[in-house]
């Protein structure tokens, strides 16, 4: 008994702009979402998922139904954003020190919760502001396993689909990734400041 | 264990992905060292921190802008394009459009008729393996309630019958049954199965010796086009005059192409060969089925339950003129009440015997040649071989269309893939 989501797919795959449709709702936010955080700014971000869900509309035929759908358009939308950082290599767009082009307009329209009062939203749009600088301070390789782990809830095995790692690989990969972005939060001082680190550090080893 | 291996296994412990044992390295080395401690637990808060982002909204107008997109990379289709059909003017692309289609339907109808020519072929020489290697003549099955069929009679019926072969199949027919008789009454020396007297629920035991048969035919006869109306009347004719009736009659059609007649006929069954023989000679015979089955056992064995039965009800009867109180009497009559529904069971079951016993079932179908070029009167005058030639080759294309419609869709598919890899590289280099 095949799925909704693989009736869809196979409707899809045999020309059915309807079904695509379907999917591309289905995904889209996740999809732009992946973007978002990989690229770290709007404008980017929804060139890439666009250009995602295109290539997934022409190469839908070459989908075997090996893997389940959204494995494959993370596939296809993190090979993208990969592909596009590399090929902007270091000049990345956004970095710690500099607030990043359109993203204020994304996140604050995120958070406008009517229970917070604004300094509270401000603090908390604060905090994400700078989770989303510590992201973007990551190797991309560590970003696209943090953000899909963290923020798109994927599973290990997931994970090893979509990015064609071993399991191995990406629970070392994961827990470096994770490191790298707990320093960049601490020195964003978002975690308790270290107090006497070194010296028992130091007596540990 | 040292710090930086244990450090190694924190996000995976804190995913709990971690096995057993690492965890359990974890936890022990964590209780130890107050500063890994305190990395686990700011890894912990990194991880919250992280997963407490969430999703951002998509911008404005994004998904209609993807459709947008979309729609457009599907709009044009790779062949036409190349073959510059998109730069005809309308009505010109209309007459290539249709060109196109003749052409396409003329190939495929001239396949289409090479391709069914050969099933009929095959179809042919089916039927010939069917209907006997001896010539014309069809296949009898004859099976007769588990009786052995006498040599002589067995001749008989491998004799062919021929075209006009009515009689002697009918004859044949007729013997197939013959044999049943004489094995188990030799007394009753007959070529032809005595009539059987309708039966008594007290009948004699002597009387019973008659062989009861069920006896059922299934034939098949070929009429041509024309007469297949008057052979529909001529059947019920011969079976009402017989004294017996139509039970069934329908109309088919076969490919939606070939008309036919089909009847259930219940004959009385001292009639059966006679009218066999009558209905084989109105048309060409393509196959014939006779089978008997022998209840005689089954009569004689109601029979004797009913007889006892009825022995039963008479006691219970008398029993009942002597209860002596109520109780009993209600007693009596529940017995009595259970062997009279038995009773009429058994009866029910006697009457069915007979009825299926004296009157024989002949199930005909009647149908046309299969092939219109054999026995069909030519129609005459050049338009209606035109219009014959131009329905003929229409109904070849139609069925050629609809068996070819799944290639095509999978040839569409394939070349769909074909462009789109086609246009993948153009983009890609």
């Amino acid at each position: 008994m095949p799925s909704p989501e693989e009736v869809l797919v196979r409707r899809a795959r045999v020309g059915n702009s309807d079904a695509f449709e379907q999917l591309v709702l289905a995904y889209e936010r996740r999809v732009y979402n992946l973007a978002f955080r990989m690229m770290g700014n709007a404008e980017d971000a929804s060139d890439v998922a666009q250009e995602a869900f295109l290539r997934a509309f022409s190469s839908l035929s070459r989908f075997r139904g090996d893997c389940s759908f959204s494995t494959w358009i993370y596939r296809i939308v993190s090979n993208i954003c990969l592909d596009e950082l590399r090929k902007r290599g270091r000049q990345r767009v956004s970095s710690l020190d500099e607030p990043v082009e359109g993203e204020d307009g994304e996140m604050s329209r995120q958070v406008a919760d009517p229970a917070a009062g604004p300094e509270e939203v401000l603090q908390r749009t604060e905090t994400r502001d700078r989770i989303h600088d510590g992201l973007a301070s990551l190797q991309e390789a560590q970003r696209v396993i943090v953000v899909l782990r963290d923020i798109q809830g994927l599973s290990y095995e997931e994970i090893s689909a979509v990015l064609g790692l071993s399991l191995g690989t990406v629970k070392s990969r994961l827990n470096r990734a994770r490191m790298a972005l707990k320093k960049a939060l601490e020195a964003a001082e978002l975690l308790t400041p270290p107090i006497v680190e070194s010296s028992e550090r130091g007596a540990g080893r | 264990m040292k710090c930086e291996q244990v450090v190694e296994l924190f996000s995976a412990y804190l995913d709990q992905e971690a096995t057993a044992e690492e965890a359990a390295v974890v936890e022990r080395h964590i209780a130890s060292c107050a500063a890994c401690a305190r990395d686990l637990a700011d890894l912990r808060r990194t991880i919250e921190l992280c997963r407490s982002v969430g999703e951002v909204e998509m911008p404005e107008g994004f998904h209609e802008e993807l459709m947008r997109k979309l729609n457009e990379k599907s709009a044009p289709r790779g062949l036409l394009v190349r073959l510059g059909f998109d730069r005809l003017r309308q009505p010109y692309r209309a007459a290539v459009a249709v060109a196109a289609v003749i052409v396409v339907s003329f190939g495929l109808t001239t396949l289409a008729n090479w391709v069914p020519s050969m099933g009929s072929r095959k179809a042919g020489t089916d039927l010939a393996s069917r209907y006997g290697a001896r010539g014309e003549s069809p296949p009898e099955t004859v099976m007769a309630g588990g009786g052995e069929i006498p040599s002589e009679a067995q001749a008989k019926m491998a004799a062919p019958p021929g075209m006009g072969g009515g009689a002697d199949a009918s004859d044949a027919a007729q013997r197939s049954s013959a044999p049943q008789i004489a094995m188990k009454a030799p007394a009753a020396n007959v070529a032809m199965p005595q009539p059987v007297p309708p039966i008594e629920p007290d009948l004699g035991i002597e009387e019973t010796l008659d062989r009861k048969l069920i006896k059922r035919a299934d034939l098949q006869i070929e009429v041509s086009k024309d007469k297949m109306d008057e052979t529909g009347r001529k059947v019920v004719t011969v079976v009402e005059m017989a004294k017996g009736f139509v039970q069934t009659s329908s109309m088919f059609t076969d490919d939606g192409k070939y008309r036919g007649l089909s009847f259930a006929l219940r004959v009385p069954e001292e009639k059966f060969g006679t009218i066999l023989g009558e209905l084989e000679v109105m048309g060409k015979v393509l196959s014939k089925h006779i089978e008997s089955e022998d209840v005689t056992e089954r009569f004689i064995d109601t029979q004797a339950q009913l007889k006892n039965k009825e022995r039963q009800e008479q006691r219970l009867l008398e029993i009942m003129g002597k209860a002596n109180n109520v109780g009993e009497l209600m007693q009596v009559e529940n017995e009595l009440n259970r062997v009279r529904s038995e009773v009429d069971i058994l009866k029910g079951r006697m009457k069915y015997l007979q009825g299926a016993t004296s009157y024989s079932t002949i199930t005909l179908t009647v149908r046309e040649p299969r092939d219109d070029t054999g026995t069909g009167p030519l129609l005459p005058g050049f338009a209606d071989e035109v219009w014959r030639a131009f329905m003929r080759t229409f109904k070849g294309m139609a069925l050629f269309l609809a068996r070819i419609a799944p290639y095509a869709i999978l040839i569409c598919v394939g070349w769909m893939v074909y462009a789109r890899m086609g246009r993948g590289k153009q983009t890609g280099s």
